[in-house]
């Protein structure tokens, strides 16, 4: 059983009232799920007057997010084989392709001044949902994503990504917060949705997390996002505070609209959550925090933490796990 | 929480159609030139980020067989906001002329835009290129008859594309930085490029009917990839 009573979700809207990320999450009978979606603001400026000069950006995180909560609530269960998987992914990939397609045949139908081109897409958006089982002797997680929003764990060995980001060339999340790289692959109405699944096993206790590009591009490297987390719920008596904390500290640095997501399972209150990450956080802080602060302005010097600690951090291939453990 | 901040460094070539035809509505452009600049700028501050340098480069193009020597004029960059007032005066100093036939050598104006001297700084950049014209474009190298028509430049739409595409087969351009917005009507060769190319708006028009929403869109569709 989730959490969900003590889960943090933390938006941030670079401009009060325009903000193109939306998100899901709700406890089902057949798990849990958390969904983030960021609306690209780029490709989906256009705006529509006929629903209150609302880009397309905006739009699709939220049609998207809908969608998502929508069929879960129908025919959520986390697949256990590769093949369950498979067939799930198409349900869903054909439920995003026909709601953002005749929304868009409804709405957005070409007015005016014709603006075309490779950088003006249709109700574009990312999304990265996480579905949790984590009753029972097997409690298990199933990612689904497009895009570069992300999803992770955290556990007593640390922070974990799942999901791998679709964007052109293959880089690290740390080389990737130096560098620019557009997208690849997202949701849109204009061409063929393009759906990630990865489902692995979880810990007995943890945290599921989803997170858009607001998040963890606005942080210096992914152990202080680790540290972000951890270090306000040492420091806060409830989650409302830890929520409190982990916002004020994102306001202060993102750039872009940042939603975070993070839902416990596997306690009974805060306080065992907190007692379970106490020797994490002093880990994390002993081991990387402090060293890498000191040596903050010796990128290299940094990189050299970071690979150490992306040695447990890194989930994003399978594993053997008697065939629990896939990506599709 | 450790604090964290991108530098962003912005570099903007505007290219500019400055043939006769183009006299009704040369003022818009001129103007909307000297507005976009400070209008990223504007809308980058409202999202809190900060460029930390942007330089602007102009070249104003007609026609090579009827224009000679004035038919590609460019400057070098103009660091903003410092040296605002030469960009302005070189702006202000396009006159509408030349010309002849209906289509320009817009293509060859994108060719030496493309091969800009741009800038390798930030930890997040753009190149961008903006593009203002009322016509059509003859084909690459057309005018190559005339005496002043360019060493070096691309022989043919193929090779320009891939100037455009790749950085390291002659474009120079940052591949994740580039950006290409075109004012220009739906005519074969833009339209071409706003099909082929990747990271290209192109706004079918060069002035006439472009509302302000629109304008917007375009203004977004820059600043929320910088």
């Amino acid at each position: 059983m989730t959490l969900l009573g003590e889960a943090i979700v933390v938006q941030c809207a670079v401009v009060s009232e325009q903000g193109e990320d939306s998100f899901a999450m709700c406890e089902l009978a057949g798990g849990t799920l958390l969904c983030v979606t960021d609306g690209c603001g780029g490709l989906g400026s256009r705006r529509y007057e006929s629903l209150d000069g609302r880009t397309g950006a905006y739009l699709a995180s939220r049609l998207a997010a809908r969608t998502m909560q929508n069929w879960a609530e129908e025919r959520m269960q986390v697949p256990v084989t590769a093949a369950q998987g498979q067939q799930m992914l198409e349900e869903l990939q054909q439920d995003f392709q026909e709601v953002l397609s005749s929304f868009a045949k409804k709405y957005c139908e070409d007015a005016g001044v014709r603006i075309v081109g490779s950088m003006q897409r249709v109700l574009p958006t990312t999304l990265c949902a996480a579905m949790a089982e984590a009753q029972g002797q097997h409690p298990a997680c199933c990612m689904i994503w497009a895009g570069d929003s992300r999803g992770y764990t955290l556990d007593e060995n640390g922070l974990h990504q799942h999901t791998v980001d679709d964007v052109r060339g293959e880089h690290d999340a740390f080389d990737s917060l130096y560098l620019d790289l557009p997208l690849s692959n997202f949701l849109s109405a204009d061409k063929p949705v393009q759906l990630h699944m990865r489902r692995f096993p979880l810990a007995k206790q943890g945290m599921l997390i989803c997170a858009t590009d607001g998040v963890y591009s606005a942080i210096a490297n992914p152990m202080e996002l680790e540290m972000l987390l951890l270090d306000a719920m040492q420091r806060a008596k409830d989650s409302a505070r830890w929520q409190k904390r982990v916002e004020t500290q994102l306001r202060s640095v993102v750039q872009d609209d940042a939603t975070l997501l993070c839902c416990p399972y596997g306690f009974d209150h805060y306080d065992a959550m907190k007692q379970y990450f106490a020797p994490r956080h002093e880990r994390l802080k002993r081991a990387f925090i402090t060293p890498v602060r000191r040596k903050k302005r010796d990128h290299e010097a940094v990189r050299g933490y970071w690979l150490a600690y992306a040695k447990d951090y890194n989930r994003m291939e399978e594993t053997e796990h008697d065939g629990q453990d896939w990506r599709i | 929480m450790q604090n964290y901040q991108l530098t962003y460094h912005v570099d903007m070539v505007f290219c500019i159609d400055a043939t006769g035809s183009m006299r009704h509505v040369l003022d818009f452009v001129k103007t909307n030139a000297l507005n976009l600049y400070r209008d990223i700028a504007a809308e980058m501050e409202k999202k809190h980020k900060t460029i930390d340098k942007l330089r602007v480069r102009v070249i104003a193009f007609r026609d090579y067989i009827n224009d000679g020597e004035e038919a590609m004029l460019s400057s070098d960059f103009f660091v903003l906001p410092g040296q605002a007032q030469m960009f302005q005066e070189c702006v202000a100093g396009i006159e509408a002329k030349g010309g002849g036939d209906i289509p320009e050598d817009g293509l060859e104006a994108l060719g030496y835009a493309i091969r800009s001297d741009w800038t390798r700084e930030g930890v997040k950049k753009r190149h961008i290129i903006v593009v203002w014209s009322d016509a059509p474009t003859h084909e690459l190298g057309h005018g190559k008859i005339a005496p002043w028509y360019p060493e070096g430049m691309a022989k043919d739409f193929d090779e320009l594309s891939l100037w455009w595409e790749d950085e390291q087969l002659g474009g120079g351009m940052d591949e994740n930085a580039k950006r290409l917005l075109i004012f220009a009507p739906d005519a074969p060769e833009w339209s071409r490029i706003s099909s082929e190319w990747g990271q290209v708006i192109h706004v079918q028009t060069v002035s006439e009917g472009l509302l302000e929403v629109e304008y917007r869109q375009v203004l977004d569709a820059v600043c929320n990839t910088i």
